[in-house]
């Protein structure tokens, strides 16, 4: 009996079918090990899930969906309840937010279209400003990335709805992800393509240049030359961290400039579009930049902001967009300054 | 590209292959307009979630599809593959790959993810590309000579065939790139782990099972198929018949197959040593065939083989009612200088009695049963054939 039983398993154990299957085991182990997920990482997603789902109930059109994603939400509630039990109460913002700060995540929730909207991002970056506009104004910045859970209007409209800046209990939000895919895309282009030469560094079709590759040229232009005529990094990785972290220092004064106004502007009755709109003008009159000038337009007849559009077609009266290389800093500071009076006036 | 077909040869009918698209069909048409709470809960423990996995999610994972479309384009893609690997590795091989590089699929890609996409470790996997994925690694591996017939698209039906290699590789490259690209955050909703994943588990796995030595011999088994029996470039198909019978020197139909194609302008000395080749094995095996391959050699050599095969080939051409074809091997087989043996002295019994009995010959049976007194002077039959002649007489 002790024999067969020895010849059973010898001959089990030297099949190489049973190999393949105590590989799989051992892949599984590994698997395992890697795609283990904290309590953190599992209260993050569920909390995601639950707002978003929430979202969801808003942007629904018809019946059926608005039921089924009600549905979900009851689900997710249950499953954030049961997560955060005995850590916080995720139906109060200052728990929350403590809680979150403690992770270095900001938690913010505040009222969009009569519901709640939520932001759950990464603090990277924080710091203090002071300026004048013309009366003085100090305030407290967070640079935030990584966005785990976007504002309703950034869930609804996508990438276009992204705001630069925002203001939140915590102070101005730097909204360093509007900005970082961007620098991305374009430093990935350009290390793609090899270009040593200036010209390489913009499309041109027809003695027309691409506005938004010319517009990054003329800000990142510097950068650009360390990196891709003077190769100052050979490594990728480095290279990208150097263009992505300096090309966010260009783009960081127009930001903090935009914060000013929203800052001096909190206590007003402003609409918030009009807001977000009397922002951009500022930050373009006191740090003009070519890139923020262009994306701010949001001239696209898709663009979800009626006001700042209106905006844009102000500036398209007071400057020739078929000859970029002829609109200056100036040029842009002033027609910034106008519109912004005009505004103001009317 | 749609992929429609392989030029290979199914030999078995694909069981296993039908009862997964059965599977993955019934499961589909079922859960089709489920209320959604239902489908909260497959979700949940039936989908694969890299993040916060149960052990049977990652078989389970494997029979739900998203939409019509998903469920379509992995049926169209097992079938073309999958019958062929289960034709060549048998049922119980096929499932077992079939699982593990399923089940590797969901683990590679669990891990690519948890290693380079953490923000995706909750985002749930379904649908059997993994496995099919794997299948079609088995089958580069297993089936590396066939080709690939592809529809060029739906609106445009033009079919065109392309190396198995050549096609499979591309489409490995493409999943690849694609995962490179979620890895770099382009996602595509696809998730191209899991098929790289398949793919290298399928490849893998019969690597380390040593199939290449049954995918040599059916490499050369498939061209002596094609190729033996076509009228211009057999040379290779020659070449593989050859090298075939190194490994199997006992197999009737690529000796038929050669003697066929050796003698396609000019009987020759080979062709006639595989005919007889042949003819002995399949008189041994299927003798119902061996006739017509007789009658072949027959018509192109005219000459007797030994007395014991070319008696029982005659008496089966008999039985198979072409009395005067078996009269005539029978009469040159007598007439031929092969020693008088057992085999001989049934030889001239049997052609007197057809001569006889089935084509009422007298005369040509008595000269027969006279030749037959002439050379066995002993045979115990000797009386029996006296009789018949007095009879006669």
């Amino acid at each position: 009996m002790r024999d067969k039983l020895y010849h059973f398993l010898k001959r089990m154990f030297s099949s190489r079918y049973a190999h393949l299957f105590m590989g799989l085991i051992a892949l599984y182990g590994v698997s395992l090990l890697i795609t283990h997920t904290s309590h953190f990482e599992k209260l993050v997603y569920s909390l995601m899930k639950y707002y978003y789902a929430d979202y969801e109930v808003r942007a629904s059109l018809f019946q059926r969906d608005i039921l089924e994603a009600g549905f979900y939400k009851e689900k997710y509630k249950e499953q954030l309840s049961s997560l955060t039990e005995g850590y916080f109460d995720y139906h109060d913002k200052k728990e929350t937010q403590a809680f979150f700060i403690s992770k270095k995540l900001l938690y913010d929730v505040w009222q969009e279209k009569n519901r709640n909207s939520y932001l759950l991002a990464q603090v990277i970056g924080k710091g203090i400003h002071k300026t004048e506009v013309p009366e003085e104004v100090a305030f407290d910045y967070l640079i935030l990335g990584g966005k785990k859970i976007v504002p309703f209007s950034e869930y609804e409209k996508g990438w276009q709805a992204r705001v630069f800046v925002s203001i939140g209990e915590k102070g101005v939000y730097i909204h360093r992800d509007s900005i970082d895919y961007l620098l991305s895309w374009y430093f990935d282009s350009l290390w793609e393509s090899d270009t040593r030469s200036p010209k390489g560094f913009y499309s041109e079709w027809r003695g027309f240049k691409d506005p938004l590759t010319y517009s990054l040229y003329r800000d990142l232009g510097e950068i650009c030359e360390d990196i891709f005529q003077k190769r100052l990094y050979r490594n990728k990785k480095e290279a990208k961290k150097y263009f992505m972290e300096e090309g966010f220092k260009v783009f960081l004064p127009t930001m903090l400039a935009m914060g000013v106004r929203l800052v001096a502007d909190q206590d007003s009755n402003f609409p918030s579009d009009y807001q977000y709109l009397r922002a951009c003008l500022t930050g373009l009159s006191l740090n003009p930049n070519y890139t923020l000038f262009y994306l701010l337009k949001t001239n696209s007849p898709y663009s979800y902001n009626p006001l700042v559009r209106r905006g844009w077609e102000d500036f398209c009266h007071r400057l020739d967009f078929v000859y970029l290389d002829e609109i200056t800093l100036n040029q842009i500071s002033n027609a910034a300054k106008d519109i912004l009076k005009k505004l103001e006036d009317s | 590209m749609i992929p429609v077909g392989t030029n290979l040869k199914l030999k078995n009918v694909p069981w296993a292959t039908i009862g997964l698209l059965l599977a993955n069909w019934i499961i589909f048409i079922s859960l089709h307009g489920a209320y959604y709470d239902i489908g909260f809960w497959i979700s949940s423990y039936f989908f694969s979630v890299p993040g916060e996995q149960y052990p049977w999610q990652l078989i389970t994972y494997m029979f739900f599809h998203a939409s019509l479309w998903h469920l379509l384009g992995n049926s169209i893609y097992l079938w073309v593959f999958g019958i062929f690997v289960e034709d060549k590795l048998g049922w119980k091989a096929y499932l077992f790959l079939y699982f593990l590089t399923g089940i590797a699929a969901g683990l590679i890609n669990g891990t690519m993810v948890g290693l380079f996409m953490r923000e995706r470790v909750f985002i749930p996997v379904l649908g059997a590309s993994g496995a099919i994925s794997g299948i079609m690694g088995v089958y580069l591996y297993r089936c590396y000579y066939s080709k690939i017939k592809l529809l060029i698209s739906i609106w445009l039906p033009i079919r065109i065939q392309i190396p198995a290699v050549i096609i499979l590789t591309l489409w490995f490259i493409k999943d690849f790139m694609g995962g490179i690209d979620s890895i770099r955050g382009i996602y595509q909703n696809v998730a191209f782990w899991s098929h790289v994943g398949g793919f290298a588990a399928g490849f893998g796995a019969c690597k380390y099972l040593h199939y290449e030595t049954e995918a040599r011999k059916e490499k050369l088994e498939f061209v002596a198929e094609t190729t033996l029996n076509q009228y211009g470039g057999y040379g290779i198909g020659i070449e593989a018949a050859e090298k075939l019978l190194e490994t199997d020197p006992d197999n009737p139909e690529l000796h038929l197959n050669l003697a066929r194609a050796k003698t396609r302008w000019r009987a020759s000395l080979e062709g006639k040593e595989h005919y007889e080749k042949a003819i002995k094995l399949l008189l041994e095996r299927e003798p119902e065939k061996s006739t017509d391959a007789f009658i072949e050699y027959w018509k192109k050599y005219l000459t007797v083989l030994e007395a014991k095969y070319q008696a029982k080939l005659s008496m089966l051409l008999n039985k198979n009612l072409k009395t005067d074809f078996s009269a005539h091997t029978l009469q040159t087989l007598i007439d031929s200088d092969q020693p008088l043996d057992l085999h001989m002295e049934e030889a001239y019994l049997n052609l007197g009695k057809i001569y006889r009995e089935q084509l009422k010959r007298d005369d040509l049976a008595q000269y027969v049963y006279e030749k037959f007194l002439e050379k066995f002077p002993k045979s115990k039959y000797r009386e029996y054939v006296e009789k018949l002649l007095s009879h006669e007489g």
